[in-house]
């Protein structure tokens, strides 16, 4: 497996510059105001890989959907290409630590979600591109399965080919394989870096585990506990393939967990 | 894996199909053949005039020849039809022999021994011979009920759909609904009958808007709490996908929505068939409600009997095939509880 920085990968992808400039986000609990994020700024460049990292509630997944457009902020902008979000849009694709596949669907018809929304149904050109997701993660045997009939793993691999068949200039992971074995995170952690270089998007991963980020990763963010704030910005200066083993990795490791801690 | 004896040997008995077993299909045909010849042969009780004793008996021995004829068809379970047909038999084969001694006990306590007092209680025949010679009426009354609780069904169903799916998606709706859904919803429509047969200018439809209500209750409030209990991210993953507020109505809540609305029909059903026999006995003169009152008048208790046995089957029939319509149609939902 050979993944390449988004230079090797040349000037095909300009697109999905994520721009967070002192955002503000805050909930009513109980009647009382909880303050989630409290003036987060951050930048994003085209095409990289950054994973937001802190304890849980930090307001990292409160982020993921700012960007996402599902919630405004309550001061401050965000930014995508240098124009203000007005709404959710399929150049932002979106994946969840559940798979949330639409239980009455099939595999095929939930990973074409997308393209049945823009009424691209019928339309070859996107049904080729459907199947072709669909090998990409892998499910090429489970097209008529039904999501029960998935394992975690496999409806995970399904969410995020539904995330990728409108090829989005950005893909927003909260959280993708926080509820997945060993093994399959594993496994589906190289999926998502191949995906992430084949297709060139910008990705956002909110993540709890440290090494996951820093395989993935060119930058991992570190956040406060709430209100969050940005702590650390930590570039991962480390060629790819990455292996935990390395001396830098495990230093690099050690850093960011005394951030955390 | 199938390739090891041990192994499909194994599988092949733990999950043996429920064939039939010759013993119960002998004991089904020997009731049935019993009873056909104690119906046809004994002599009738001189107490009381018996009637209809040999279209039962017809009946009893044209049930023991079509079981004995889908035995011949299931004796080698082979082929798909010989596996189906004894699969049929090994399922329903306790049914068959309680009904055979069912109906053999009935004839012998009624038409035999006069224990039962005919016509009060009267010998199966005499219920098959009156309900056949008052054919006509009890038709239309069979059609009448079916037409006024097909109309209340849809009315009815249409508009708790309608009303519900507009609640749990408007704030404003919720408002102005709510409130009257809790204190309209579980009045027994019944209450409403002196009103309403005012209220509308005929019996026919009073009746309609009656079991309309009474289906709109239930629809109402199962299809609102189903689309409430949509998953959020259901939508977030949907809108991220680029989709409109109509795709999110119909293409995600809806099929979310409907396991509770099934529930909803399954709920309205029996009290629709309530609503649907107390309007028809009050008001409306046509229907099976109606009949059952009108023979019970007559004192015609064998067409009266025969009558309830119709509506026993009609609603039956009805719930079955809600349940059938559902667990299809739900087939994708994990865990399905199967009625």
């Amino acid at each position: 497996m050979v993944i390449g920085t988004p230079q090797d990968r040349g000037a095909e992808q300009q697109r999905g510059a994520i721009d967070v400039l002192d955002v503000s986000q805050a909930f009513l609990n109980h009647g009382e105001p909880l303050p989630v994020l409290d003036h987060v700024s951050l930048s994003v460049r085209p095409g990289s890989f950054v994973s937001l990292v802190g304890l849980s509630g930090s307001g990292k997944s409160t982020l993921l959907r700012l960007v996402a457009g599902l919630d405004r902020p309550l001061a401050g902008r965000v930014y995508v290409d240098g124009r203000p979000i007005a709404g959710p849009d399929p150049s932002r694709g979106l994946v969840f630590q559940d798979p949330t596949l639409l239980p009455w669907l099939t595999v095929a018809k939930n990973v074409g979600l997308g393209p049945q929304v823009q009424g691209h149904e019928a339309d070859p050109v996107w049904r080729r591109r459907v199947d072709e997701m669909i090998e990409l993660v892998g499910l090429e045997g489970f097209r008529d399965a039904l999501p029960s009939e998935l394992s975690g793993g496999m409806a995970q691999r399904a969410s995020l080919a539904r995330a990728l068949v409108t090829r989005p200039e950005i893909l927003l992971l909260d959280e993708p394989l926080g509820k997945l074995d060993a093994l399959t995170r594993s496994a589906l952690q190289g999926e998502i870096g191949r995906l992430w270089q084949r297709q060139g998007f910008t990705a956002l991963m909110v993540t709890h585990d440290v090494e996951e980020a820093l395989l993935l990763s060119d930058r991992v963010v570190i956040f406060s506990p709430r209100p969050a704030q940005i702590i650390a910005d930590v570039e991962v200066d480390l060629p790819r393939p990455r292996t935990q083993d390395d001396s830098r990795f495990r230093e690099l490791r050690r850093q960011i967990l005394d951030l955390l801690s | 894996m199938a390739s090891d004896p041990l192994v499909r040997e194994g599988l092949t008995s733990r999950y043996r199909q429920r064939t039939a077993d010759p013993r119960s299909v002998a004991a089904c045909l020997a009731v049935w053949i019993a009873a056909t010849v104690v119906i046809a042969l004994v002599p009738d009780t001189d107490a009381f005039i018996v009637h209809g004793q040999l279209p039962v008996a017809v009946f009893t021995g044209l049930v023991a020849v079509a079981l004995a004829l889908v035995w011949l068809v299931a004796r080698r379970p082979t082929g798909s039809r010989g596996l189906a047909a004894s699969r049929w038999l090994g399922q329903w084969a306790g049914w068959w022999i309680a009904a055979g001694v069912a109906i053999l006990l009935w004839d012998v306590a009624t038409a035999k021994t006069g224990w039962g007092r005919p016509p009060y209680v009267p010998p199966p025949g005499q219920l098959l011979t009156e309900a056949w010679a008052d054919k006509e009426l009890l038709g239309s009354s069979i059609g009448h009920s079916a037409e006024l609780l097909a109309l209340g069904l849809v009315i009815g169903g249409a508009a708790g759909l309608a009303t519900g799916l507009w609640m749990g998606w408007s704030r404003r709706a919720g408002y102005w609904i709510n409130p009257i859904v809790k204190y309209i919803g579980p009045v027994p429509t019944i209450a409403w009958i002196p009103i309403v047969f005012i209220a509308f200018p005929d019996t026919f439809w009073a009746a309609v808007f009656l079991v309309s209500l009474t289906v709109w209750f239930p629809m109402t409030v199962l299809t609102n709490a189903g689309i409430r209990a949509v998953p959020k991210e259901y939508f977030d993953v949907c809108q991220t996908l680029g989709a409109s507020s109509r795709f999110l109505i119909f293409k995600v809540s809806l099929p979310a929505a409907l396991p509770n609305i099934f529930t909803g029909v399954f709920m309205a059903l029996p009290t629709a068939f309530v609503t649907l026999t107390i309007a028809e006995t009050l008001g409306v003169n046509s229907g099976l409600g109606w009949y059952i009152n009108w023979k019970k008048g007559w004192s015609a208790y064998p067409a009266m009997y025969a009558a309830i046995a119709v509506m026993v089957v009609f609603c039956g029939t009805l719930l079955t095939l809600e349940l059938a319509i559902r667990n299809h149609v739900l087939a994708w939902q994990k865990d399905l509880t199967r009625w």
